[in-house]
């Protein structure tokens, strides 16, 4: 009997020296589902995505990538089986240019790398590998710089290129940390249409950790609400956002997440993101036992964190 | 009961006797500690610092007969805290933001640089068989025996109290004074502690002032216990000890640190009692009695870092200084230009196509076998290219990769006479296999322990395995050498030297070419990715232990292959002068400051390497500019030593240009032309759009 899930986590628990960032999190995406995760500032939301594909080892838990547990694999292993992501601190290969990023990607997914071809100069990308990745650039809209060393690009178009990185490997599931921050409004919509668009023709599903709950009202159809490591409500999106539950524990007062939510008149991006960082950290000082270990270390980056496990670039 | 007895009486014993060197080993390691939390440096110039100390103390007292006291005074406490401070205020306050890595290789470069720098200046040279003397009178010849089990030297006794000493005042600068309390604040926190800017750098140069104090104090100890000739490589020794002991506290606890220090004293002096003994009543215990015992500091080091769990988990910390400000945004690379690459394409060949030419035709043997040893070294150079400049990683065991290719042909033509090139070949692959199998539990380790790791094993290599018949040739070699001849290849005999000059041009070539395709195939292209983002390489599916064992093994090939030409060209393995540990760190040296990740740069450092002592510092270009021998300038010859002072000084380069100097001063040079390049194409292509625009319309 076959799962309908791609992906299903269950029981997932990790601590950090002694502070739990991680608390017994299950969850589930269906083939081609878009699903939401949100959660104030040092909920745990890049962590889990760093237990999902193996960076960070969970202290419990289990991971199953279209029904197989894929707990114990590496990280690489996970990726071909399936598992795409992008980073909340971009993260891409200096020296290199937007192409040659999505043609790396290419090649393992080809999986026709072999010693001897790149020593008898077979190594090169060919033609079908340079229109294959063409074909991606253009529908992100970076047919333009596709020759501009990674270093001169914006933060926003470093975040495209991450996006078709990821879409190159070919995913079941795709996990996005962040991808509209950065971007402004007008350029995270754009996105939200290119994925979309490549997400239906393609059907993959995706798992979206958003701050900009607009975004996440009008793309995902299920939504996960994580605070302090625990999963608080999940259900559909828009009854998730509206269930006083939500609002009351992770939006404050709420009469914010109302006007981003319904209001067609586009509140500024910027407030709706500050609005919730401030929420939470108000909701955070009203519950004193959790105010002093998780709130405060989310503050800075702890050394040694995980490149991608920062706070917000 | 009598041999319970006995064996407890000589437990007591090595413990004794190995407490001495355990307490200028957790000094050292202290040292290590202090500058490594303060400031990020791993430094591995903390042996030439030592160094620096205990010949001074030595040259002050036996040359100057200058007292005790005032040579101690000038040496410990005036000239080492100097350094420390010089080193700080010149050199790590303005790296503070790069990274671990980059910072250790300038440390690499000063190791390289500092013992020439000091030999120059202090006119200082080893004398062998000259002792070094200690701090106190007569103080290897007199004992004190207090347990009757073991009789401390004078040198002893006065090593572990001076060193008591230190540790007591060091504890009290950390509870009393200001700038202790900051100090103390940034070493032991296990986190960032952010201090205003003018306290980081104050606190900075007092731990570098004060670390260097350490390391001083520790050389002129040390010196007279262990060593019989003063000699700065001796001093790597006692830093990989200290590497050691501060591994086991992770390199960020000072207590442990100490103890790690006195506990491999311990552990050293205890191996070396039983160990003999033991392999008497046991036979299969003897060749490691016989070869391992030398080298115990290096294994104690390798097994550390392999296997002590902290080391695993530990990533390398930047600059606990340096505030939170993110390191600066790279500049902007520029596209280069296609006509560029093919001008200076052409340049190149061009070039070569002269100097080839000239050499084969005009020059005479000196200069035909000048030419030989730098195409040669070029090829082993082309090694550093792929592990450090494509795979990023730090590799300091190339010499002994190297020196396996060279010992196989030995080996195989001596033992089987076989064709020395298919032995060279066979060579080439057998480093290959070292390369892997050694890079199979260091992967995990990663930046500056790597190559630590891999240090220990050019240390280990060189101390053990070198020694061992059945590759360096062991007793055979001592009697008779480790003669090679040269390869005959159906009717060509490479035994002229122009032929072999030829076939080490065609081996280069093809080596090059072989290397170039690599970087643009899949495996160079997988390795730059791991290079820029070693995460983001897993997430696309990149296995990055993988891609590495690839690269050691692709690297220790091209090295034991360029190691078994340079074998066949000197037609003896020379193995002291060719691929000594310390050659290895200043072939790195080299490689990194000229340009790491081209072709070209691994052939303008083999030629740096052999021609810059006899053509620049022997005065050779000048006497040909001058067409006459005799009417060279007084100061020709130039001491050899030059070349490690300005290399090494190069190295600190790296951390600002890590492309490399060459290649930073070209890019700067065709810049301009690339620009205007550029600039064409931009009208062109703006004319022909208005152009098909008009079209249009
Ligand atoms: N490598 C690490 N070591 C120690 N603590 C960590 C590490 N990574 C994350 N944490 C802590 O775990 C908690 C969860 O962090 P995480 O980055 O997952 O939050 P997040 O939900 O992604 O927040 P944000 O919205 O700011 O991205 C925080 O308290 C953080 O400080
Ligand atoms: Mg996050």
């Amino acid at each position: 009997m076959i799962s309908p899930d791609v992906l299903a986590v269950s029981g997932i628990k990790k601590t950090f020296s002694g502070i739990v960032a991680l608390d017994d999190v299950s969850l589930t995406v269906e083939t081609g589902e878009r699903v939401g995760l949100i959660g104030p500032n040092g909920a745990g939301k890049t962590t889990l995505f760093n237990c999902l594909l193996g960076i960070l080892r969970p202290d419990a838990g289990q991971v199953e990538l279209n029904g197989v547990d894929v707990t114990g694999h590496r990280v690489h292993k996970r990726a071909q089986a399936g598992m795409g992501r992008t980073f909340q601190r971009i993260e891409l290969f200096s020296d290199t240019t937007v192409r040659e990023h999505l043609l790396i990607a290419e090649r393992v997914r080809n999986n026709s790398g072999a010693f001897w071809k790149d020593l008898l100069g077979r190594g090169r990308p060919n033609a079908a590998e340079i229109s294959a990745c063409d074909a991606v650039l253009e529908m992100l809209g970076l047919g333009e710089v596709a020759e501009v060393p990674i270093e001169s690009l914006s933060l926003g178009q470093g975040r495209l290129v991450e996006v078709g990185r990821a879409l190159m490997t070919d995913p079941q599931i795709l996990l996005l940390d962040e991808p509209s921050s950065g971007l402004d409004r007008s350029e995270t919509n754009a996105l939200a249409a290119t994925l979309g668009a490549i997400q239906s023709e393609r059907g993959f599903a995706i798992l979206l950790v958003e701050h900009d709950v607009e975004l996440v009202a009008e793309f995902t159809t299920r939504l996960y609400v994580l605070d302090f490591g625990q999963l608080i409500a999940h259900g559909p999106t828009t009854e998730t956002l509206a269930s006083p539950a939500v609002r009351n524990a992770y939006l404050g007062a709420g009469a914010a997440v109302a006007g981003a939510a319904d209001d067609a008149a586009d509140p500024p991006k910027a407030d709706t993101k500050r609005g919730l960082g401030v929420a939470g950290a108000a909701d955070g000082a009203a519950d004193p036992p959790r105010t002093d270990t998780g709130r405060e270390l989310g503050a800075g980056d702890p050394p040694g964190a995980e490149p991608g496990t920062g706070g917000e670039l | 009961m009598i041999l319970a007895s006995s064996f407890l009486e000589d437990l007591l014993r090595s413990v004794l006797q190995g407490t001495p060197s355990g307490a200028v080993f957790a000094l050292v390691a202290i040292g290590f500690v202090l500058t490594y939390k303060t400031s990020g440096v791993f430094n591995l110039a903390f042996g030439a610092q030592a160094y620096i100390s205990a010949a001074m103390f030595f040259k002050a007292r036996t040359q100057w007969n200058w007292s005790i006291p005032l040579s101690v005074l000038v040496s410990v406490f005036v000239l080492a805290p100097a350094i420390g401070v010089v080193l700080e205020r010149f050199l790590f306050r303005h790296l503070r933001t790069a990274s671990a890595v980059s910072k250790l290789v300038v440390t690499i470069g000063l190791s390289v640089a500092l013992p020439a720098l000091f030999e120059i200046f202090a006119d200082y040279a080893p004398v062998a068989g000259r002792a070094p003397t200690g701090i106190v009178p007569e103080g290897g010849s007199v004992f004190y025996d207090p347990l009757g089990v073991y009789p401390f030297s004078r040198d002893e006794l006065a090593a572990m109290g001076v060193i008591l000493a230190a540790v007591i005042v060091l504890g009290a600068i950390f509870r009393f004074t200001p700038v202790g309390l900051q100090m103390r604040a940034v070493v032991e926190s296990p986190r960032m502690t952010e201090l205003n800017g003018i306290a980081a750098d104050r606190v900075s140069a007092f731990a570098w002032a004060l670390s260097s104090t350490f390391a001083g104090m520790a050389g002129v100890l040390i010196a007279p216990i262990r060593f019989n000739t003063l000699i700065s490589t001796d001093f790597f020794n006692v830093v990989f000890v200290a590497i050691a002991a501060a591994a086991i506290g992770r390199l960020v606890s000072l207590p442990r640190a100490l103890i790690g220090g006195i506990g491999l004293g311990w552990f050293i002096a205890v191996f070396n009692t039983f160990l003999p003994r033991w392999a008497d009543d046991h036979t299969w215990l003897r060749p490691l009695r016989d070869n391992f015992s030398n080298s115990l500091p290096f294994v104690v080091l390798f097994a550390i870092l392999v296997f002590w769990p902290a080391i695993r988990r530990a990533t390398d910390v930047g600059d606990p200084l340096s505030g939170v400000d993110p390191p600066p945004a790279a500049p902007a690379a520029t596209e280069r230009h296609r006509l560029l690459t093919r001008f200076t394409l052409l340049f190149a060949v061009g070039f070569f196509l002269f100097v080839g030419l000239t050499v084969f035709f005009r020059a005479d043997r000196s200069w035909v076998f000048l030419v030989t040893s730098a195409v040669v070294l070029s090829t082993v150079y082309l090694s550093i290219t792929v592990i450090t400049g494509f795979a990023g990683q730090i590799s300091l065991c190339q010499g002994a990769f190297a020196a396996i290719g060279g010992f196989t042909v030995f080996q195989m033509a001596d033992r089987f006479d076989l064709s020395v090139l298919l032995a060279a070949l066979i060579g080439a692959s057998i480093a290959a296999l070292v390369g892997a199998i050694m890079s199979l539990p260091v992967l995990r380790l990663g930046g500056i322990w790597l190559a630590i790791a891999t240090l220990a094993f050019a240390f280990f290599f060189d101390a053990v395995l070198v020694r061992m018949s059945w590759i360096g040739g062991g007793d055979t070699a001592l009697l008779q050498g480790t003669r090679v001849p040269r390869p005959i290849l159906g009717p060509i005999d490479f035994g002229n030297d122009k032929s072999f000059l030829a076939l080490a041009v065609v081996v280069f070539v093809i080596t090059s070419l072989a290397v170039i395709q690599l970087r643009e195939g899949t495996i160079g292209r997988t390795l730059r990715a791991i290079r820029g983002s070693e995460v983001a390489a897993e997430s696309i599916g990149i296995s990055p232990a993988k891609a590495r064992i690839a690269a050691f093994a692709t690297s220790a090939f091209i090295a034991g292959l360029g190691g078994a030409m340079m074998t066949m060209h000197q037609e003896n393995v020379n193995y002291q002068n060719n691929f000594s540990p310390v050659g290895s760190l200043f072939w790195l040296v080299l490689v990194v400051t000229l340009s790491v990740r081209t072709v070209e740069g691994a052939a303008q450092a083999g030629a740096a390497f052999s021609m810059f002592e006899p053509l620049i510092l022997k005065g050779e270009l000048f006497a040909w500019l001058l067409r006459a021998e005799h009417r060279l300038p007084g100061f020709f010859p130039i001491s050899g030593k030059w070349r490690f002072i300005l290399f090494g000084l190069g190295a600190m380069q790296f951390a600002r240009h890590p492309e490399g100097l060459l290649e930073h001063g070209k890019r700067r040079a065709t810049a301009g032309l690339n620009r205007r390049l550029a600039r064409r194409d931009q009208t062109r292509l703006v004319s022909r759009s208005a152009d098909s625009g008009g079209g249009a319309t």
